[in-house]
């Protein structure tokens, strides 16, 4: 008994000690961490250098801020080779949420690199304490690196450097230079071929013909849910927004002032339409309780949906989706309304930011003048010349060697989504023109139509700013409120839950946000137009 | 040897004595006293450091500024407190918080108590042990899993029940339980029951399993029935055990009380067209401070809501102390 007493007791103390260390070193892990990261980022340069001097692979960290990301890993043909040109390699991490980044700034604990298309975080990240100035890391370790000064100037921040160069922008020049196959994206409906045919072809040029086929569609196929629209607000309305000439959310431009689109009556027609939709029956309203696309399209791949309102690539991807059961869709015409109206006011969309954090600044703006050149654009979005595409004839064009239209063959290759690491909305663009493609069909007649007004998307307000919180508090409103809209049981209803959510945006101060909108927009263009 | 102590008091010994005597208990006990301090070390670091952070509720911090920006912050006094009064939604949120937590308190606490005294009750080890497994096993499942199934029994388009019951010709239209306000509350608290009430009864099972059984075998001597036993035996034991529970559910009542998990059922079941019932503070706070990165306004709302609890959890054991002398401390 003795005996056993005292051959615990010494256990008993080393386990109590090793929980005590356990616990030390997991409270301090974070800051050894960020110390030691913090360290070699300054003494980096010099020891562990870029690839081509040692020949050894530098692996960086990059986190992905979008929870549908579909790579989850740096796998594939493509990654492979850019890994090989640049001696990158990028262990991914995908978000599991939208919060995740906000709390990862506020713990310090970045990685190596991040990308992100949402507003407050790209305006969060531009700043010196979290993310190296990219002018200070060419200045340092790429001097050969040359960015066109518009791409700078729309990225450029508040205190005057630019940390990032968003994706999905391009020149006014270079819109130019390849108008002919350059397309513009947007949304669109995707309506099933089959039932389309059954009810003979019947056109949809205005607003009331897609009633009637919604109508004809709910009396002959009474199981099936004429329309469903993607649980993403932006593409359940965008649609029907631009047939109204509606702005979606935010300010618009009219007649030079910025305006927000709460108080135009192109958006109370826009709501009032799509409440006679549900009225109708041709929505239903579980639609709007739909949290991810998933559930959605799976409405549409089973053979329940008839029509989905998603984007202009809709009918080519649900095609590609639903090669097992037969099913093929065809998109919509574009313009149905003598009210349409598209303005593009996109002045790029995410970007990539090289943390304070960053174990290798200089592999890491190396490999982002690589990704931004326009062999590595075309490697990222495209593939390898010869083996995934070749240029068309006039080599106005890439011709795909596999289907563009299939996101598990992309997925496979690791294509395209790196691309958007640092690609143009002109090579995005270059690399969906594909000649009698529904959606290349649909960019024609939407490119037609559109207009271009980048400055309106540089009024930004800064993060953590009362604007910003302003701006925040009204479109979350507007999410919760226009569900009521949709859902209204008359029109005069729905005229009520407008003004009410109108209302509400006023209360939230609404009218200062615009007052400074409209400075900062005079600003804006005075810098744009120089 | 007695009477030499008890003429000595400990605090006329001398002080060298005194150490002695501490550092030969404490050697003694250094096992134990390892395990106290831990469990100090560990309430130290993660319950009363992060208290720090309540600082922030009253200042303009930014994430960006990191953790020093806690002190370093300009004080914005009560800001972000007049915010969330002054919030649209702020009248809808604080109903819905309190009588989805009432509603749960009140239909969810008895459950595990009737349903360990009917398991009790059964005579069939069988049963027993089969209605026991089943009704424990769901604490298992995560909440994120429960709203799927949640979603694959009640969805109007796709749904089993739903499609069961049309199908039978018991309903014309589909029931609209995931997406219909006035449901919300009813699917909060059933599924919430469901998912909890077996793993609570372990502890009242326990509770019964406890109660000599002489005390039994007199109440039947006496002529009392099934029902008198129960009434007079079996809960008058437990009512230590039943007024613990009550308390602890009492205090995290905001929270969801004894089934828990308030905030996980409205981020998973909770839509735009239920809103108007189902938003509640903690998720409202969890959009407007991580979402939007407004740490110092979630703060300030989370604080309003721990301030709430401390209130509810020292009335509710003041008044168990009162009335039945049972309390926590």
């Amino acid at each position: 008994m003795g005996n056993n007493k005292t051959a615990r007791k010494p256990a008993m103390i080393l386990l109590a000690v090793t929980i005590l260390a356990g616990l030390i070193t997991g409270c301090s892990g974070n800051n050894s961490e960020n110390s030691s990261t913090s360290t070699s980022a300054s003494g980096t340069s010099e020891t562990e250098n870029n690839t081509s001097s040692t020949g050894k692979i530098v692996e960086l960290k990059l986190f992905v801020d979008q929870p549908w990301w579909p790579l989850k890993d740096w796998s594939g043909s493509i990654p492979e080779e850019i890994t090989k040109q640049t001696g990158v390699k990028l262990n991914i991490t995908v978000a599991t949420d939208e919060k995740q980044l906000p709390l990862m700034i506020a713990s310090g604990d970045l990685p190596d690199l991040v990308v992100t298309g949402t507003n407050a975080q790209l305006k969060r990240l531009a700043d010196p304490s979290l993310s190296y100035s990219w002018q200070e890391l060419i200045d340092k370790y790429a001097p050969d690196f040359k960015i066109d000064p518009q791409y700078i100037a729309v990225n450029t921040a508040d205190d005057g450097s630019y940390y990032t160069i968003r994706n999905n922008f391009s020149t006014s020049a270079e819109w130019k230079a390849n108008e002919k196959y350059a397309l513009n994206t947007g949304a669109g409906i995707s309506v099933r071929s089959d039932i389309m045919e059954e009810l003979g072809n019947p056109k949809v040029e205005t607003l009331s013909d897609l009633n009637n086929l919604f109508a004809k569609v709910k009396d002959k196929h009474p199981e099936m849910v004429p329309l469903v629209l993607n649980p993403n607000p932006a593409w359940a309305k965008g649609y029907f927004a631009t047939q109204f000439g509606a702005e979606k959310e935010g300010f618009g431009d009219k007649e030079g002032q910025l305006v927000h689109t709460l108080r135009t009556p192109e958006l109370e027609k826009m709501y009032l339409y799509m409440n006679e939709l549900y009225r109708s029956g041709y929505v239903k309203a579980e639609n709007f309780a739909y949290k991810n696309e998933d559930q959605a399209k799976q409405i549409m791949t089973s053979g329940k949906g008839f029509a989905y309102a998603w984007t202009i690539e809709g009918a080519d991807r649900l095609t590609s989706e639903t090669k097992a059961s037969g099913y093929k869709w065809v998109q919509l015409p574009v313009k149905i309304s003598d009210t349409f109206k598209v303005e593009n006011y996109g002045s790029g969309w995410q970007g990539v930011f090289i943390s304070k954090n960053n174990k290798n600044p200089e592999a890491s703006i190396k490999l982002m003048q690589f990704l931004m050149s326009e062999e590595g654009q075309r490697l990222a979005l495209w593939g390898i010349e010869g083996q995934d595409y070749k240029m068309s004839d006039d080599g106005g064009y890439p011709v795909f060697t596999y289907d563009r239209s299939s996101d598990e063959v992309k997925n496979e290759k690791g294509i395209y989504w790196w691309g958007l690491l640092a690609g143009s909305a002109v090579n995005e663009a270059l690399g969906n023109y594909v000649p009698g493609t529904e959606t290349t069909k649909a960019s024609q007649q939407l490119s037609e139509l559109i207009t271009f007004k980048p400055e309106v998307g540089l009024v930004q307000p800064a993060a953590d700013s009362q604007e910003e919180v302003i701006k925040n508090n009204i479109a979350t409103m507007m999410q919760t409120e226009e569900a009521k809209i949709y859902l209204a049981t008359s029109e005069e209803e729905a005229k009520k839950a407008f003004a009410n959510m109108a209302q509400q945006a006023d209360k939230m101060g609404l009218e200062n946000l615009e007052t400074w909108a409209n400075t900062k927009y005079a600003e804006v263009k005075g810098n744009f137009n120089q | 040897m007695l009477k030499t102590r008890t003429l000595t008091p400990s605090y006329l010994e001398n002080t060298s004595q005194q150490e002695d005597t501490f550092t030969k208990r404490f050697r003694k006990q250094i096992t134990v006293q390892i395990f106290v301090w831990l469990g100090l070390l560990f309430l130290l670091v993660f319950s009363y450091l992060p208290m720090f952070g309540i600082l922030m509720a009253f200042k303009d911090y930014k994430i960006t500024s990191g953790i020093a920006g806690i002190f370093t912050s300009d004080w914005v006094g009560l800001r972000y407190f007049k915010e969330l009064v002054n919030d649209y939604n702020f009248p809808n949120l604080v109903r819905n918080t309190l009588v989805l937590s009432i509603l749960k308190l009140v239909f969810s606490f008895p459950v595990p108590i009737i349903l360990a005294i009917m398991l009790t009750e059964v005579r069939s080890s069988f049963v027993k042990r089969f209605v026991q497994t089943a009704s424990y096993l769901p604490h298992f499942i995560s909440w994120v899993v429960v709203s799927g199934i949640g979603f694959a029994f009640f969805s109007t388009e796709t749904g089993l029940i739903n499609n069961a019951l049309m199908s039978l010709g018991l309903i014309d239209q589909p029931l609209d339980i995931l997406t219909n306000p006035n449901s919300f509350w009813g699917l909060a608290v059933s599924t919430a029951i469901w998912k909890e009430a077996g793993w609570w009864t372990i502890i009242f099972l326990a509770a019964i399993a406890g109660i000599d059984p002489s005390q039994y075998e007199a109440a039947q001597m006496d002529g009392a029935g099934r029902l008198k036993r129960i009434m007079h035996v079996t809960l008058p034991n437990m009512k230590g055990s039943i007024i613990v529970v009550l308390i602890l559910s009492i205090g995290s009542i905001l929270g969801g009380g004894l089934v828990g998990s308030n905030f996980e059922q409205v981020m998973l079941f909770g839509n735009v067209l239920n809103s108007e019932t189902s938003q509640i503070i903690q998720t409202y706070a969890f959009n407007a401070g991580l979402a939007q990165g407004r740490f110092a306004f979630a703060t300030a709302i989370d604080l309003v809501q721990s301030f709430i609890s401390v209130i509810l959890i020292v009335s509710s054991n003041a008044i168990a102390k009162r009335f039945s002398g049972s309390s926590l401390y």
